[in-house]
């Protein structure tokens, strides 16, 4: 059955529902909640490597650096770019305000 | 009974008010001349006015210039003057450098629009025109039916993505596209996986490392790491390869659907006539008023997710819809706006997967003699039918296919015969169709394309019961005639990576209709002398799925039907009336 699901999956269509769950702006969320909201987790996860690297190796990295990193990555979230974990460039998160690309850093940022 | 023609009279007359006049000041009509800098008229220019992003109504009305360059809008262009007409010119080879607007009083507004050869294509020429310089038709097929069965490659999120990879500082930018690809791939599997699953009762939550949709996920991330080379901002030398299907009175009207949506399929029924569109990311219908633009939802009453996927119109003009999910097929009486519901399970209460309901030539439901609905069932490799005045369903596997895999069939596109007793069927995942007969229950015809990522999907019967395949990865047309079980003909579409989807086909204009995932285009063949013309759509991303032809009209009703999140593209209701003088609205 599973593989019929998969295939299934692949053969023809997608669904979804175009919605994210609503959230009314960054002060009502806290990154934890927006990474879930904005379906960051396709690539990230807490602890662990996937496409990207984990939100805790993430707040290691830059722990020297905070206040600008905080901008820096905030930038980045919404832009995507490659270079500082390999060649892989992470997509652009266009679906991601500056407001919520901030709250989103400095929740990974005080991981560490 | 309503009288005909005054119904007519009434829908031409409500179509030729084609906005509410919010400001009456500011209706007017509008027409104009395309020149190039030589002055000379240009023919077959987009010519589009948009007011700008709406929620709902009428979006955008687009005419074609004629042969002296004229074009005509229909009716008039609400909340518009000389000075503010939102209006806009696009054909291939050439870029708008010049627009003068003059105001005529009664007359409406005059707009001059000149035109300059520009090689550049970017922005005007579709998502295949990228794809053009492959020359493997292997390759494009395993990209077409890998990726786009979902968006546009490379539309412009995947031109974005592309063009970072090529950015990457690297002596090796061979070994970077090998593994930023693989990275997509991966999380693209994640994303369908997601989305697809959402509404399936009892499915297993999603793994980020897995595979799901993608099942040659090597073998794509190779075609892909191969071809996508270079920044993606430039295209050059697109045409598109047959004479253009439009006129100086083809007018094509975009209609907004209030968001959020995920329009899948649109046909036009009922009267007023009215844009059917089924949001398969929710339970609803939305009925679009085809004169104004005004939108009213439906939705399937059902305890369990239904998805709404299929529209197929009832000989009595009601609507039958089946579902992306759960096996829930349902019936709605617009007049009345009563619906009938049937759950459907096997006999040993298993699940249906049903994706096409049995149609005729008209594209109208058709039972067999017993009244029996027949559907595809893509989930179990199998056809089936259910009896709508019991709710009793059953479904027959079919057999393998001899030197096709076992698994992956994907049982697609199916449609009945004139004979009321044999459906057809095609397999998407193993590039076969076959029939079979409802009376003695056997599986008769079966046969395969040779091109394993051929992709038949939604195929279509004609009066003369010759059998229609569009095939999405080879990019061609398949005419197989059922009575003599002979292929008449196999025939390349002018554009190979354009993702024709379906097929349908026109019984008022005897020819078939095919629309593309890929080209922005819909391609119309005549079986008469195996001729192939285009008709072009006004937007970029037009992710198209199927076409009805309204019998009244003969107009075209579709859909922009990007559905998957992340990408931004249209999700609007289309409706095209072709000016070719068939259908009972010649006059506009
Ligand atoms: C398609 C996969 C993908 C998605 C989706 C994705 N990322 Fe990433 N992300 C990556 C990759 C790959 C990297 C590593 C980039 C690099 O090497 O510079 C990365 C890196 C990062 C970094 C570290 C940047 C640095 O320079 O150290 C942050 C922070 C981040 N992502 C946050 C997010 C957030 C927040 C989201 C959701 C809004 C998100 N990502 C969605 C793939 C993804």
């Amino acid at each position: 059955m599973k593989k019929i699901l998969i295939h299934f999956v692949q053969v023809s269509f997608i669904f979804g529902c175009g919605v994210l769950p609503g959230l009314a702006s960054a002060a009502d969320a806290d990154g934890a909640t927006l990474v879930q909201a904005r379906r960051c987790y396709g690539c990230h996860q807490m602890t662990q490597a996937l496409i990207g690297p984990a939100y805790t190796a993430i707040a290691t990295r830059h722990a020297a650096n905070k206040p600008v990193m905080e901008k820096v990555l905030a930038r980045k979230i919404i832009d995507g770019g490659a270079g500082n974990w390999g060649v892989v460039p992470m997509v652009p998160n266009e679906q991601v305000s500056e407001d919520e690309a901030r709250v989103i850093a400095r929740w990974i940022l005080n991981l560490k | 009974m309503p009288n005909a023609r005054n119904r007519l009279r009434l829908f031409i007359i409500t179509l030729l008010a084609i906005a509410a006049p919010a400001l009456s000041r500011a209706d007017v009509a509008v027409h104009g001349q395309v020149l190039d800098l030589n002055g000379r008229g240009l023919k077959e220019v987009m010519v589009t006015v948009e007011p700008g992003p709406a929620e709902t109504g009428i979006a955008a009305v687009t005419v074609f210039s004629d042969d002296q360059g004229i074009f005509t809008f229909p009716g008039k262009i609400a909340n518009a003057t000389a000075a503010n007409l939102p209006i806009r010119a696009a054909k291939l080879g050439y870029r708008q450098t010049e627009v003068q607007n003059a105001n005529e009083g009664a007359a409406g507004v005059a707009v001059t629009i000149l035109m300059e050869t520009s090689a550049e294509q970017a922005g005007i020429a579709p998502a295949s025109a990228w794809l053009k310089h492959i020359p493997e038709q292997e390759d494009v097929a395993k990209i077409i039916m890998n990726c786009v069965g979902c968006h546009q490659l490379p539309g412009p999120e995947v031109r974005k993505y592309a063009r970072m990879v090529h950015d990457v500082p690297s002596t090796d930018p061979a070994a970077v596209r090998q593994q930023s690809w693989s990275a997509m791939v991966k999380y693209m599997n994640f994303v369908s996986a997601e989305e697809f699953g959402r509404g399936i009762v009892g499915a297993a939550p999603i793994q980020p490392d897995r595979v799901y949709g993608i099942t040659d996920e090597d073998a794509v991330t190779k075609v892909l790491a191969k071809h996508m080379t270079g920044d993606f901002q430039s295209v050059q030398g697109y045409d598109w390869g047959a004479p253009l299907a439009v006129n100086g009175k083809t007018v094509i009207r975009e209609y907004a659907v209030a968001t959020p949506n995920n329009v899948r399929e649109a046909l036009l029924l009922g009267d007023p006539p009215r844009l059917w569109a089924a949001d398969v990311g929710s339970d609803n219908i939305v009925a679009i008023d085809a004169a104004t633009g005004r939108q009213k939802i439906y939705t399937v009453p059902s305890d369990i997710p239904v998805g709404p996927h299929t529209l197929v119109a009832g000989q009595d003009g009601s609507l039958w819809v089946a579902p992306f999910f759960n096996g829930v097929v349902a019936h709605l009486d617009i007049a009345k706006e009563t619906w009938e519901v049937w759950p459907l399970k096997t006999p040993e209460g298993g699940n249906i997967g049903i994706h096409d309901l049995s149609f005729d030539a008209d594209h109208e439901l058709i039972t067999d003699k017993q009244g029996r609905v027949w559907y595809s069932d893509i989930v179990n490799n199998a056809v089936g039918y259910f009896d709508p005045k019991t709710g009793k369903a059953e479904i027959f596997h079919v057999p393998e296919k001899p030197g096709r895999p076992a698994q992956g069939a994907a049982l697609y596109g199916l449609a009945m015969a004139s004979d009321q007793k044999t459906i057809w069927f095609c397999q998407l995942g193993i590039a076969s169709f076959g029939s079979f007969n409802t009376e003695t229950l056997k599986f008769e015809a079966y046969e395969s394309l040779p091109m394993m990522d051929a992709g038949p999907r939604r195929i279509a019967m004609s009066d003369e019961d010759v059998l229609y395949l569009a095939l999405y990865g080879a990019g061609q047309l398949l005419e197989y005639d059922t009575k003599t079980r002979k292929t008449i003909g196999l025939y390349d579409l002018p554009d190979r990576a354009s993702a024709p989807y379906s097929v349908t086909w026109d019984n008022l204009r005897k020819v078939a209709w095919i629309p593309t995932s890929n080209a922005n285009v819909i391609y119309r063949f005549d079986p008469r002398d195996k001729s192939i013309k285009v008709l072009p759509l006004p937007r970029e991303q037009g992710f198209l799925r199927m076409v009805g032809i309204d019998p009244k009209t003969g107009y075209l009703a579709t859909s922009y039907a990007n559905i998957s999140i992340p990408v931004h593209g249209p999700r609007m209701a289309v409706l095209i009336d072709l000016g070719d003088g068939v259908g009972k609205t010649a006059t506009r």
